[in-house]
């Protein structure tokens, strides 16, 4: 279960799901975002710096750099997913967050999802998977309904019955938003 | 569609304490800000029975001045602001089909910094030496020599500032990056473009005035003398600073009331808006004119011929994109099946005293006319038009519309109807007069007055009781809503038309189980 950077995306696969959060901004709109910010910020800060108002500056540039490091946090998650391959008798799941990847593997045979309900000071339910002692939360991203209708899926792909799931070829079936405190996720 | 399991979060104060939800977050924003628009409407209520007649008679001039000030800035920073922020809490990822704020424990944090400031601003009245009494434009050397309770306002402001930076950051990397699929800029809700647009404005005006109250303060406490013309120092930069975060600060109160009444007037004209693209042009407009505009609050400083001309100028510019949405609003309107229920009576009362707040700015903007109209009642009146006509009227008008989306109950229509008339005439009654009084000579922010002023000072203190105690009626009818009533529907309006509208009635505590498509 290291970290190690990894994809399965060309992988032959009997059945792979991808949970991809839904982002509207792109690259090129995060750098012109800022940009503009940063164009406003100089202008006014050379303004009141010729006024004599020169403590206005540092307030300036303070909420530049904030708002840098929001867009550098949205950079950074742009290209996060889940990847969920099953291949033969083994569930492999590759995590993408902040430009790292972390794969899991499960046997689909001894594998148990569940659905833990919200409660508990948490606002949202959990998906789990594991086996032999090890656990894995997934579709931290994922609207409530959909991580019932993937608890559903998943569980029709693991345990003994798994061999009768109906196949699936490189399907992307959801796909959800950002951040992650409640999950709550659209898929496109 | 949310199914019940969906509703399912945390219960108590803790709920409240550490919510992260969009929803949870929009409904506390909302009931500070009426909150502070009770202790602010409190505030007005004490000026107005001083000016019942002329003479010192409940309150020492010194108080009176606190009053003026604290009512100025609570209802500015701790009312309106924080109303049209909630708003936008509320509404905005249901209007892009988004699950939520795309920072939601910056959200939390935003929201939780509001009280803190609140409690500074409004305990700085009981500290030795009193609170500001500078009026909310906190001029010096007023405002450098005065008690405290400045200290406090200074830092007060400096926390709500840092909750509209964080609010305002997260306006636009919800709307910019949350948006459901499909659902292009060009096809937003008005009232998210309005938003956005203030956003924008937020955060390049508030640095400006957080600089501005820290050369304040070391003008105070650190031996500086930026403001202190002993020292080598100008008071006029600090008007200079201050406005120029001032002027954007009316379109910030203003911006996401367009965005009210532009999705409102279209529900109950039953017609799509008319021109919607000039409607986010002349809003980008708007708040680019903004900028440059300042100094037509301090024409009587003593500035060079060419530039009062130039303020003169770039301020009457304004009227052109604000005609631009009152032409549009009432082309919405034309021919249009119109009802007149309690959400759009407001519409239109906005556009109405709007209106007029507006031609009286442009009798202000005029350099001339503007030396004999300076810190009058005629100025007090213009804003009161202005944001009570503009920002006030519209969050009404908000809260009828969306309430039955929010609780789940419709409000009773024949009280509501009632609110609305007492509140639009005894506004008028209130604040009409002070035109009045403006032109005849009476300043602002004195507790005295000369004898020929007293009819409408007594007119205006009846109209302030009435408008005052009218709120309670809409404290009655929202929690007769939360607590009850006929159900509402899904769409509630029949001319509604937005994501919105797609969710139950109440919206569930997670929207969009199901993902909007957006065509």
């Amino acid at each position: 279960m290291h970290p190690h950077r990894q994809t399965v995306a060309d992988t032959p696969v009997r059945q792979r799901l991808v949970l991809r959060p839904n982002r509207s901004l792109t690259g090129r709109g995060r750098t012109a975002v800022f940009l503009s910010f940063a164009a406003a910020t100089v202008v006014l800060g050379f303004l009141f710096l010729s006024t004599g108002a020169w403590p206005v500056v540092p307030f300036l540039f303070l909420e530049l750099a904030g708002i840098g490091y929001v867009l550098t946090c949205m950079a950074r998650n742009a290209g996060d997913c889940e990847e969920i391959v099953v291949e033969d008798d083994r569930m492999k799941i590759v995590q993408h967050a902040a430009g790292r990847s972390t794969q899991h593997e499960f046997h689909c045979y001894w594998a148990k999802v569940a659905l833990e309900p919200a409660g508990r000071g948490r606002s949202s339910s959990r998906l789990l998977i594991g086996s032999h002692g090890h656990t894995l939360e997934i579709g931290r991203a994922l609207q409530e309904a959909e991580k019932s209708r993937l608890a559903q899926r998943l569980g029709q792909m693991v345990g003994p019955a798994h061999r009768d799931a109906p196949p699936l070829r490189a399907e992307v079936i959801f796909n959800s938003c950002e951040e992650d405190t409640h999950g709550n996720f659209a898929p496109r | 569609m949310a199914t019940s399991h969906h509703a399912e979060h945390p219960a108590g104060i803790s709920r409240w304490l550490f919510t992260t939800n969009h929803k949870d977050i929009g409904t506390l924003y909302l009931w500070f800000a009426f909150a502070m628009f009770l202790v602010g409407g409190a505030m007005s209520l004490v000026i107005r029975s001083e000016l019942w007649q002329p003479g010192l008679q409940i309150v020492d001039p010194h108080f009176f001045n606190q009053m003026t000030t604290v009512h100025a800035l609570v209802m500015v920073f701790g009312a309106v602001m924080p109303a049209f922020t909630g708003l936008a809490n509320w509404l905005i990822p249901m209007m892009i089909g988004a699950p939520d704020m795309a920072l939601p424990r910056l959200n939390n944090w935003s929201f939780w910094l509001l009280p803190t400031a609140a409690a500074l601003l409004v305990t700085s009245l009981f500290v030795p030496g009193g609170g500001p009494d500078a009026g909310w434009t906190l001029y010096p050397p007023l405002s450098v020599q005065t008690g405290m309770g400045m200290d406090f306002t200074i830092l007060s402001v400096h926390l709500l500032g840092m909750s509209s930076i964080l609010g305002s950051i997260n306006v636009i990397v919800t709307i910019l990056n949350m948006r459901a699929p499909g659902m292009t800029l060009m096809k937003m809700p008005m009232f998210c473009w309005t938003w956005l647009v203030t956003a924008f404005l937020l955060l390049a005006s508030i640095p400006v005035l957080a600089g501005a109250v820290t050369m304040l303060l070391t003008d105070r406490h650190f031996g500086t003398h930026f403001f202190d013309a002993a020292g080598g120092g100008d008071p006029v930069l600090w008007q200079h600073v201050f406005w120029f975060f001032g002027h954007p600060e009316v379109y910030i109160l203003v911006l996401p009331a367009f965005g009210v009444i532009s999705q409102i007037i279209p529900t109950f004209a039953r017609k799509p808006l008319f021109g919607y693209a000039s409607m986010v042009y002349a809003t980008a407009t708007i708040a680019f004119l903004s900028f440059i505009v300042w100094a037509h609050h301090m024409y009587t400083v003593g500035m060079p011929a060419t530039g009062e001309l130039f303020f003169m100028y770039a301020t009457m510019m304004i009227a052109v994109p604000t005609g631009v949405k009152v032409f549009n609003w009432v082309a919405t309107m034309w021919r249009g099946s119109m009802t007149f229920e309690t959400p759009m009576l407001y519409a239109i009362a906005t556009v109405f005293t709007f209106t007029m707040g507006g031609l009286t700015g442009l009798m202000l903007s005029i350099t001339p006319a503007d030396f004999q109209y300076h810190d009058t009642y005629f100025v007090v009146a213009h804003f009161h038009y202005t944001i009570f006509g503009g920002s006030v009227l519209a969050l009404m008008a908000a809260t009828y519309y969306w309430l039955p989306k929010w609780t789940g109950h419709m409000y009773n229509e024949t009280l509501g109807k009632w609110h609305f008339w007492l509140t639009t005439i005894a506004f008028n009654v209130t604040f009409f007069p002070q035109h009045f009084l403006g032109l005849a000579g009476m300043p602002r922010r004195i507790p005295d007055y000369a004898l020929q002023f007293t009819e409408f000072n007594r007119v205006s203190t009846v109209g302030a009781f009435v408008l005052g105690f009218s709120q309670l009626l809409l404290l009655y009818l929202v929690v007769k809503a939360i607590k009850g009533g006929e159900r509402a529907t899904d769409r509630v309006w029949e001319g509604a038309h937005g994501l919105e509208w797609t969710l139950p009635s109440p919206a569930p505590y997670h929207s969009f189980a199901t993902p909007p498509k957006v065509a």
